[in-house]
Parts: structure tokens; sequence; C-alpha cells
């Protein structure tokens, strides 16, 4: 099992992957966030393996965020719909 | 750049000059032979020969910049057309009227005593002033009124670019990559929950596309579409928002009959939801629209925010730097833009005269 967490800024956004993620079994959500410094507050207590990020957010950019937030986990970001590529892993 | 505006006066003065002495030479180089040109030595003659001109050429600068600019540019034919009328009456009976006050600085003939006026009548109207009056006339306000129809070419012009350039700059800046991806994507989410809210959602995208690719070509467009459109913009964005942010978007007035040019509102609600968002601390937007009788005033209010994802690719300012552009172009000084960019809150201030 893997423990994850969700950040988009867009509530509609997150609903669709909390979705998607409910239905990997080896996935467990342990939060959905539109803030994400909410989420930080969550992962100081108990960290995840996996955090899954929006890149375009009003308050602070996602790249930014995982560099500043995310030293042990590999976050996994979400493109734009906007772009025209396949969703893939960044270290 | 003003050494610049300065040459060009200098060459005007050296034209307008040049103008001038080539206009007054006329007389002399079409004078009949055998030339004799001695009576002009006569200062009964040379005095009139300068007051005449020099009447002509003050009629010259007068009409370009006083009377075309308060009478003819207003519209005002009448008192316009009274006015060159009574001034060439007045050029036409200019040499009688210098014979009668001057009449007696001519020399006299042999054999009359010296200071009385000779037996000579001047024509009531002089033909010849009158014809030159009339060409001084036609030339000043043609040139005028040609400068003014280039002007005016080239303002329809600019205006049909400027309306072009928003069109693009909706479609490819707004609409594209941002708004109707977003609004595809949450719309997508409605869908996957069927939701009650996904028809609406569509029928909402569909008559903002139809606007701007059908309505937004016109050059003025109903009120009412307008604030339809914003309505309608406004909703759809909403559904992205998290309840951090609340929109009170207002209406005062009817809009009925009313009419306003397209996308003119759009950049500053777009700006508002640009800057004004945050999913960490409370943000209101506030959109204020209120018709009055011959004026129409629109607000937009929102706190600012630190937004790093717009540092990245910053174009901040451009959708409003377009829409005073458009203004200048559309409402001259038929509107006043105030942009009040405060330590915590930005606002928008446009008062039309619509």
């Amino acid at each position: 099992m893997l423990t994850c967490i969700a950040i988009d800024d867009e509530p509609l956004a997150l609903e669709v992957l909390k979705k998607y993620i409910a239905k990997i079994y080896f996935l467990d959500l342990k939060g959905a966030f539109t803030d994400p410094f909410e989420a930080q507050k969550l992962m100081e207590t108990s960290p995840v393996d996996i955090l899954f990020l929006d890149i375009q957010m009003p308050d602070i950019n996602g790249i930014e965020f995982s560099v500043s937030s995310t030293r042990k986990i590999q976050p996994l970001f979400l493109p734009p719909p906007s772009a025209n590529m396949p969703w893939k892993v960044s270290t | 750049m003003t050494s610049s505006i300065l040459k060009k006066r200098i060459v005007q003065l050296i034209i307008h000059i040049a103008a001038w002495v080539c206009f007054l030479m006329i007389p002399f180089v079409f004078y009949p032979r055998p030339r004799d040109f001695a009576f002009f030595t006569e200062r009964y003659f040379s005095t009139f020969f300068i007051l005449n001109n020099i009447l002509l050429i003050a009629f010259y600068y007068l009409n370009t910049f006083l009377f075309i600019p308060k009478w003819l540019d207003k519209k005002k034919f009448l008192t316009y057309g009274l006015i060159i009328l009574c001034l060439l009456i007045f050029y036409g009976c200019f040499p009688r009227i210098y014979h009668s006050l001057f009449g007696s600085l001519q020399p006299p003939p042999p054999g009359r005593p010296a200071g009385r006026p000779r037996n000579f009548q001047q024509p009531l109207l002089a033909p010849g002033n009158i014809a030159v009056f009339l060409l001084i006339f036609v030339f000043s306000t043609g040139i005028k009124v040609i400068n003014e129809w280039l002007r005016s070419e080239q303002r329809t012009k600019e205006i049909a670019n400027e309306k072009l350039h928003a069109e693009l700059s909706f479609l490819k800046a707004q609409i594209n990559p941002h708004f109707l991806f977003n609004t595809l994507n949450n719309i997508y989410a409605l869908a996957s929950s069927q939701s009650d809210q996904t028809a609406p959602a569509v029928m909402k995208l569909s008559s903002i596309m139809r606007y701007v690719l059908t309505e937004a070509r016109n050059d003025v467009v109903p009120l009412e579409k307008e604030i339809q459109f914003t309505t309608h913009y406004i909703e759809l964005q909403k559904m992205r928002l998290t309840d951090k942010s609340s929109i009170d978007f207002t209406i005062k007035g009817d809009p009925l009959g009313r009419q306003i040019a397209p996308l003119l509102l759009l950049p500053f609600v777009e700006n508002a939801f640009k800057y004004g968002v945050s999913t960490r601390e409370r943000s209101p937007i506030c959109i204020l629209l209120e018709i009055n009788k011959d004026s129409m005033y629109f607000s937009v209010t929102n706190h600012k925010h630190i937004n790093t994802t717009l540092k990245m690719a910053d174009n901040t300012g451009i959708g409003i730097h377009n829409t005073k552009r458009r203004l200048d172009l559309l409402y001259e000084d038929r509107y006043k833009l105030t942009i009040d960019d405060g330590p915590v809150e930005f606002s928008v201030h446009l008062n039309i005269q619509v």
C-alpha cells in the first residue's frame, strides 16, 4: 500500500482526481486539498509516499511547492488540462 | 522625440513662408508688359497692397485655427457660413473703404491741390478681391477637410485593428489554453459525477463561444448581451473556485436599449480572477455595474495575492492596457478609467457615457 495526498486548487478537478485514486487498489489517499499549505501541515505530521500535485495554482506554483516541502517523496505533477502531453512521473 | 517635432514645425514654417511669398509674387509675375512698377513706390498703392494682403493672410490663419475648430468642426454650418459671408463682403468692399479713408494719400494729378481724393471711384465690390478671398477660403478649408478625412479614415482602420486584436487575444490567451480547457475539464468532472449542473455549464460555455465568435465582430452590441456574456463567464469561473473566494456581481439600472462595444468589460473581470483568487486566504471579488440615464459605471474590486504561477509567464496588465487603448479609440474623451492599485486591494473604476 502506498500513501498519497492530492492537491489541486480547483475543487471539481480534485474530485476527479480523488475518483481516479480510489480506483487504484494500492493507493491510500490520506487527504485531498485545494490549499497546498493545508497539505503541508498534514505532511509534516505524517509523511506520504506520493504527492499528486497541480502545477498552476493561485498561491504557489506546484513545482516551487514540491521543492520547498517534499524532499523525501516523489511528486507526481499534473499537467494542466491544456497541455498536450501524457501524464508522466517526474523526479 | 521633441527635437523631431521641432524639426517638423520648422519645416512647416518654411513651407508656409515660401507659399505666401509665391502667392504674393503672382501679381508681379503676371503684370502686363511693359512692366512699370513705379506706381508701387507711391504710398497710396504700397500701403493698399500691404494691408490688403495682411488681411488675406490673417483670414487664412483665423479660418484654420479659429473659425474651423470653433464652428465648422462642431457642425455649426450656419454660423460658419455667415461669418465667412460677412468677411467676404468686407474684403470685397475693402478697396472702396481704403479709398475713402486714405484716398488723400494719392498723388494729386497735375493741376489739382493735394490732400483731396481724386474723383475716382473704386467699385463697391472689387471682383479681384472676391476671387482671391474665395481662393484662400477654398484652400484653407479644403486642407482642413482633407486632413480631417484622412484622420478619420486612419482612426476607422485603427479601431478595426484593435478589435481584431482584442478578439484574437481573447481567443488565444483566454479561451484557448486556460479558460476553455479548464472549463471543459470542470464540465468533465461534473458529467462524470452525473451532476445536474452539467447541462447548464455546457450551455453557458456554448453561449460564451457564440458571443465571442459572432457578436464580438460588431462595433457595438446591446448592453444586455454583454452583461449576459459577462455573467456566464463569471458563473463558469466560479466552478473553479473554492469557498475561500466569493463573487459578488451586482447590476443596477436597466440595460434595455443601451449599447456598448463588445468584450469591453471582460478584461477587468479576467484580471480579478487572475490576481484576486486564493485557496489560502479569503478572497472576495466585487463587481458592480450601474446603468444611469446617460452613463454607465463599472467597477471591479479584488484582494491582491502573491501569485507565483503568473510570475513565470507574466503578462501583467496587457489585457487592461489593450482595453485602455480600445477605450481611447472608441470613446475618446467620453470615458474615465481609474485604477486604484492599493497595498491590499486592487480596483478599477470605469465610467462611460453611453
